[in-house]
């Protein structure tokens, strides 16, 4: 289901990916990847706000998924550059290194 | 002679008025009818439906519940499919030939679905060609629509969802010169005024389907022969102007079938929907039958209220049937044979509550107009299982307060919402005992005192300071808050002790208001007020000191709100209804999309959550314990008012959220606290669903410790102490409990983390 929200917001589709990322949200609501999906999403929507507060929600259920809780922090770096907040950034970014180097 | 020629003249001279009127109407007459029948638009409430049950390998649900949720979508079960709706079970396998339906985001065709159960679970789900189905959904239970005051309600049927049947039968029964008549039948109109003019006033009808539908719509009900003399005008008027089958369509979903409380039940559509509770194209000839004798009254012939003079006007229509050879004599014996197959009124989905908040949620995004006429789909989170559960244990549940309490004073009354903390969803709410009486609704009006409710925001803002954690020690001793006006204010524990020094884990899960006091009053009252206002009230409360027992009147539906950002790890999302809007032609006109805000602080709120399971094992909350099942962890808190008004529970497991309010009506004292009123409502509602156990992660600035209950002081089981887990900051010294020395904290921690998960799995 996840996959295939993907490809729909690939194409643009965003209204009906999030209601398919929302339908596993209703099945699994403690899955962060779910959590990362729609964080994902709002990012490609271009709505920050939500892409970061959506994105530390996910955070925190990752506790002990290094890899998982590495692209949270880059999300919410994004987010954060995007609305202006540099230095947040910066410190995002390393938490994301410090997880998982790239 | 003479007494044959009186009437003759009549009749003429009636005649002569007819035509007289018609001559003067009939040109502004045709224009009217004319255009309002071509673009006619009957008015469409908006159709609301409940949340579809998703399938997938794994759900917990065995062949029993499968059957219970197919039935209330009315499904019929055969030894062998026979259509769309229709379900066969064998052993632990089901074959469903699912309808074609409309969902927010696509519409689904028909289709055929194997379902297969192990133990009470799904185990594979299979489409027509044996292929796997990874997950499908169910059809959404059509649960109401949003309806005028006094207003009419219909489904529309286009003539391809009608069963070819009901209009034979209607010009059987009701106009059997339809299809060579113009409109009217002029023997047919005589007799009825030589009758009613014998009875000096308007009693038979003669009418024929035109006039019926004529008269439904496009005139008042008034039976004067001036209504009459137009009625046959307009009926001749649109019977010259439309085709048969036009006039036929347009009769099936106009006339009056019935009524509902102020709801008036227009059109086949819906009356099939609300006797059966099943879409027109699945009826078949015994509910055709007693749908058709029942245009004559609807009231009269109404299957609920009088079934046995329903069913013989049913078996009548069969013969009248079966002799005008519209069916055989053999259909006819066998339809007879059948039950009136009533819907019960509990499984045609009525859900006043819940349709008041989807109607008052609509109300800020449209116009009246468009709700009541426009023919939208409203696509809710309504959860009819958990719906029906929370109606059941508060109904359960009063009954037994209600007779413990003996006669006096009023009735107890309730309210119950639940929610889906993590994505906002309201699933159900329950506005009061009675819930077939759409009238006051408790669970979004009854703002009452939330007594200690307010509590865990006290302690997550103590919490959010980083100078208290749970092991803090507060002073559970009496004090005097002088007040602005020069009043004193003196608090009182509800069993009038005090106990002095004690963890603050354990004054909330006893709900110590000494103790609690003095919290709020150090960190400050604004700081508690702000934290309300951040996690989900509209309005700031007065920061006065009694709001830190709860002096702030909220109504269940806020207090939801509320907790849903503390079971949601401190992340807030708005409660949401409805999930999407659809126009007629499928468009997506309004979604409601999930948002989430961080309002408080993760950490905290781990480790005030792990204090409101403490709540429920050792605290006001333990009663529910011996009811709920041993391996389910939750969450919550208990709540009273004073003089025991309101008593109060709200709390919460891995993925449902609840809250329970009972009281009485007239806000007088019913002697009951929040841990003897409404937490038995909540455990009963608890045990009644299906959900999983309170379990965020551990945060990794969050350590578990063994500590002693009573004292906060660490030590484990073995040292003899009444040993609780207990969440606080990384890195916070304890000292140990006396016989507990000796051991390092690091030792104790790393066996705690271990106990930890092993009751948390």
């Amino acid at each position: 289901m996840v996959a295939q929200a993907r490809a729909q917001s690939a194409a643009g589709q965003h209204t009906a990916a999030a209601a398919l990322i929302e339908r596993a949200m209703r099945i699994e609501p403690a899955n962060p990847l779910v959590w990362l999906e729609l964080a994902r999403l709002r990012q490609a929507e271009g709505r920050y706000d939500q892409a970061q507060s959506t994105a530390e929600k996910a955070l925190s259920l990752a506790v002990g998924d290094a890899r998982a809780q590495a692209s949270a922090w880059r999300m919410i770096a994004v987010a954060q550059r995007a609305r202006g907040r540099l230095v947040q950034a910066q410190e995002s970014e390393q938490h994301a290194r410090a997880l998982s180097p790239r | 002679m003479k007494r044959l020629s009186r009437p003759r003249m009549l009749i003429a001279g009636l005649l002569g008025g007819v035509l007289a009127a018609a001559a003067i109407h009939v040109a502004l007459l045709d224009a009217e009818i004319t255009r309002q029948f071509r673009g006619r638009r009957w008015n469409l409430p908006a159709q609301v439906y409940a949340q579809p049950l998703e399938l997938y390998a794994g759900l917990a649900m065995g062949t029993g519940e499968l059957e219970t949720e197919l039935q209330r979508l009315r499904y019929r079960r055969g030894d062998r499919l026979s259509g769309s709706g229709s379900y066969r079970r064998v052993g632990g396998r089901i074959d469903v030939a699912l309808r074609r339906v409309r969902f927010a985001d696509e519409l689904r065709e028909a289709q055929r679905l194997t379902i297969l159960t192990d133990e009470g679970r799904i185990r594979e789900l299979l489409d027509a060609r044996g292929t796997e189905v990874p997950i499908i959904r169910l059809d959404p239970l059509l649960i109401g629509s949003v309806f005028p005051i006094h207003g009419e309600d219909r489904v529309i049927v286009a003539p391809g969802e009608v069963p070819k049947l009901l209009p034979e039968a209607l010009k059987a029964i009701e106009d059997r010169g339809f299809e060579s008549h113009h409109g009217i039948q002029l023997r047919a109109i005589m007799r009825a005024a030589w009758a009613n003019l014998r009875a000096g006033r308007v009693e038979q009808g003669g009418s024929t389907l035109t006039q019926q539908l004529v008269k439904s719509y496009f005139l008042e009900d008034a039976r004067t022969f001036r209504r009459k003399a137009r009625e046959a005008v307009m009926a001749v008027i649109l019977d010259a102007r439309f085709e048969k089958a036009d006039i036929m369509n347009a009769y099936i979903n106009e006339i009056y079938l019935g009524q509902d409380g102020r709801r008036a039940v227009h059109g086949f559509g819906l009356a099939s929907r609300f006797y059966f509770g099943r879409p027109l194209d699945e009826l078949e000839l015994p509910q055709i039958a007693l749908l058709v004798g029942m245009v004559r009254g609807p009231s009269y012939y109404d299957p609920r209220a009088h079934p046995v003079r329903a069913r013989a006007r049913r078996d009548l229509v069969l013969a009248r049937l079966a002799a005008l050879g519209v069916i055989t004599a053999t259909e006819a014996r066998t339809a007879a044979e059948m039950p009136l197959g009533i819907a019960p009124r509990d499984m045609t989905g009525y859900y006043p509550g819940y349709l008041d908040y989807v109607r008052r949620t609509l109300r800020r995004d449209y116009r009246e107009t468009d709700l009541l006429e426009e023919g939208l789909q409203v696509f809710t989170n309504l959860e009819p299982r958990v719906q029906a559960a929370a109606e059941r244990a508060l109904e359960r549940e009063l009954s037994r307060l209600d007779r413990r309490a003996g006669a006096r004073g009023s009735a107890l009354e309730g309210a119950v919402v639940v929610t889906s903390p993590q994505n906002g969803d309201v699933l159900a709410i329950v506005g009061g005992r009675h819930v077939d009486v759409a009238g006051f609704n408790r669970a979004l009006d009854a703002r009452r005192p939330i007594g200690s409710l307010v509590k865990p925001v006290v302690y997550l803002t103590a919490l959010e300071t980083g100078r208290y954690h749970a092991l803090s020690t507060l002073d559970d001793s009496p004090i005097e808050v002088r007040l602005r006006g020069g009043q004193v204010w003196r608090p009182r524990n509800y069993d009038e002790t005090a106990l002095g020094p004690i963890p603050l884990m354990r004054a909330l899960a006893e709900s110590r208001n000494l103790a609690t006091v003095r919290l709020g009053l150090d960190i400050g009252i604004g700081r508690v007020t702000k934290k309300l206002g951040q996690l989900g009230l509209e309005q700031e409360p007065a920061p006065v000191p009694a709001l830190l027992l709860g002096a702030v009147d909220l109504a269940p539906l806020q207090v939801a709100g509320v907790y849903d950002a503390l079971a949601n790890g401190g992340f807030r999302t708005p409660q949401r209804a409805v999930r999407s809007v659809v126009a007629p032609d499928g468009r997506e006109l309004r979604s409601f999309p999930l948002e989430v805000t961080r309002v408080a602080d993760p950490d905290a709120v781990y480790q005030l959550d792990r204090m409101l399971v403490q709540v429920m094992q050792r605290g006001t909350g333990r009663a529910a314990a011996a009811r709920l099942p041993a391996s389910l962890v939750v969450a919550g808190k208990t709540g009273t008012s004073s003089d025991f008004r309101d008593s109060w529970f709200a709390g919460f497991s891995g993925d449902r959220l609840a809250v329970v309010w009972v009281g009485r009506d007239d806000n007088r004292p019913m002697g009951l606290s929040g841990a003897e009123g409404a937490l038995p409502v909540w455990t009963e509602l608890m045990r009644g669903i299906a959900t999983s156990s309170w379990d965020l992660p551990l945060p990794e600035d969050v350590e578990d410790v063994w500590v002693d209950y009573n004292t906060g002081l660490a030590g484990t089981p073995e040292c003899g102490v009444q040993a609780v887990a207990v969440a606080v900051p990384r890195g916070v010294t304890i000292e140990p409990a006396p016989g507990c020395g000796g051991q390092t904290l690091g030792g104790v921690a790393q066996r705690v983390i271990e106990s930890v998960r092993e009751i948390f799995r």
